[in-house]
C-alpha cells in the first residue's frame, strides 16, 4: 500500500452532522408545539417563548461548529505513522506509531444502526491530551450499575487516549480497520514488552 | 437462531446455561424493584381505607402480569444476545463483538494484553461459570474485552491459549514478521 490513506476516501459522512445536533432538534422538536398550545392558554407563558430562541442559537452554533470540526479533523495513514489534524482555531497534530495501538474499536448505535453507519476509535495508551478519568463500576448479580461511561454522541477527532471517527460507513469502517490491523501487523514494536 | 460460530468459540464454547442466568439476574433486579413499588403501593392504599384494598388486587395482578412479559422479553433478547455474540483468537488479533442491536466491536494484538483473568460472580459460582477477562492498557478494552458465560474446560483452555500466545509474542526471540497478506482477520 503506497498510497496514503486520508479522509478523502472513507469520509464522515454528513449524515454525521445532523446525528450530532440530534439532541438540540429533538429539543426544538418538543419545545415548539409547547409554545404554540401556550399561546391559546389564558396565562400568559413568557419563559417558553424566551427559551426557543436561545435553544435556536444554541442549535444553529452547534451546527456550525460540528460542520468546522469535521471539516477540520483530518487523518492519514502514512508509512510509519497514522497522523492526525484537529482544530477550529488552535490547531492539534498527533501521530501515532501503529505499533503502540492498544485496541480497535467498532460500534454502531441505533441511529448508526438506521442509517448504516458505524464509528471507529483507535486508542492507544497515552495519558496525554487530557486522558479520561476510569469510570466506576459495580457489579451486582452479575448487572452492571453505576455510570457507564455513555457519551450520547461521538466527537469526530482525538482526546486523552482515543482517536474517534465516526460517521463512516459500515463498509468503510470495516475497511478502515483492516487498514489499521495490517498496519499494525507489518510495523510491531521491536521491545514489546507492555506497549506503554 | 444462527449463532455466530467462529473457530474459537468451536472449540470453547459459550455455555448455554449464560443466557438462563442472564435473565435469572435481571429477574432478580426487576423482582425487587417491583417488590418495591408493590410494597409502596399497599402502604398507600392501605392507608386510605377499607373501600381501596381491592384495589390492590388489581395491581397485584398487573405488577405480577408485568413481571412475566418482562421476563419473557429478557429471555428472548438474552438469547439473541448469545447467538450474536462473536469472539475469535486470530493469528495476530483478538476479536470480540457483541450486541445484537447495537454492535460493539473491539480488537486487540496480542502483544498489548496486559493481563488475561478469570472471575465469578455469585450466579456464576451458582451456574458453574467463568468470565475471561483481557484487558490491554485502555479504559474502553476493559470494559469490552471479556468472554463471559463460559465452563470450566473452556475458561481453563481460553486462559491457556491467550497465555501462550501473548508469552510466544512478547518473548525476545520472537519470529519476526509474517509474511503480508490482504487480509489481515481471519
Amino acid at each position: 500500500m503506497d498510497e496514503i490513506i486520508t479522509e478523502k476516501n472513507y469520509p464522515v459522512q454528513g449524515l454525521w452532522i445532523l446525528k450530532s445536533i440530534i439532541g438540540s432538534l429533538l429539543s426544538l422538536i418538543i419545545l415548539v408545539p409547547l409554545l404554540w398550545f401556550s399561546r391559546f392558554s389564558e396565562s400568559k407563558d413568557s419563559e417558553i417563548s424566551l427559551y426557543i430562541p436561545l435553544i435556536i442559537i444554541f442549535a444553529i452554533f452547534h451546527f456550525i461548529v460540528t460542520i468546522l470540526r469535521r471539516a477540520t479533523f483530518h487523518y492519514s495513514i502514512e508509512g510509519q505513522f497514522l497522523t492526525l489534524k484537529q482544530g477550529i482555531l488552535s490547531k492539534q497534530q498527533r501521530h501515532i506509531p501503529y505499533g503502540v495501538i492498544q485496541n480497535l474499536f467498532v460500534k454502531q448505535d441505533l441511529f448508526d444502526r438506521i442509517f448504516g453507519l458505524a464509528s471507529l476509535a483507535i486508542e492507544n495508551a497515552s495519558q496525554g491530551a487530557g486522558a479520561l478519568a476510569a469510570p466506576q463500576q459495580q457489579k451486582v448479580f452479575g448487572l452492571r450499575i453505576g455510570n457507564q461511561q455513555r457519551q450520547q454522541v461521538e466527537m469526530v477527532g482525538f482526546y486523552g487516549n482515543k482517536v474517534s471517527i465516526p460517521g463512516l460507513t459500515k463498509a468503510n469502517a470495516e475497511i478502515l480497520k483492516g487498514i489499521v490491523l495490517q498496519k499494525m501487523k507489518e510495523n510491531p514494536i521491536e521491545d514489546s514488552q507492555s506497549g506503554l | 437462531m444462527q449463532i455466530a460460530q467462529s473457530k474459537t468459540r468451536e472449540q470453547f464454547p459459550l455455555s448455554y446455561k449464560k443466557i438462563i442466568k442472564k435473565t435469572m439476574a435481571s429477574t432478580i433486579a426487576i423482582t425487587i424493584l417491583l417488590l418495591v413499588i408493590w410494597g409502596f403501593l399497599a402502604f398507600m392504599l392501605g392507608s386510605i381505607g377499607q373501600e381501596a384494598v381491592g384495589w390492590l388486587g388489581t395491581a397485584t395482578f398487573g405488577i405480577f402480569g408485568f413481571l412475566f412479559v418482562v421476563i419473557l422479553l429478557t429471555y428472548l433478547y438474552q438469547r439473541w444476545y448469545f447467538a450474536v455474540y462473536f469472539y475469535d483468537l486470530t493469528n495476530d488479533f483478538i476479536q470480540i463483538k457483541k450486541g445484537p442491536i447495537t454492535p460493539r466491536e473491539i480488537t486487540i494484538p496480542y502483544e498489548r494484553i496486559q493481563d488475561v483473568y478469570v472471575d465469578q460472580d455469585i450466579l456464576d459460582r451458582i451456574f458453574g461459570l467463568y468470565d475471561v477477562h483481557l484487558s490491554s492498557a485502555t479504559v474502553s478494552s476493559g470494559m469490552e474485552a471479556h468472554i463471559d458465560g463460559v465452563e470450566k474446560q473452556a475458561a481453563e483452555g481460553l486462559r491457556a491459549v491467550l497465555l501462550e500466545t501473548v508469552k510466544q509474542r512478547i518473548s525476545k526471540n520472537r519470529v519476526p514478521n509474517t509474511p503480508v497478506n490482504n487480509n489481515p482477520i481471519s
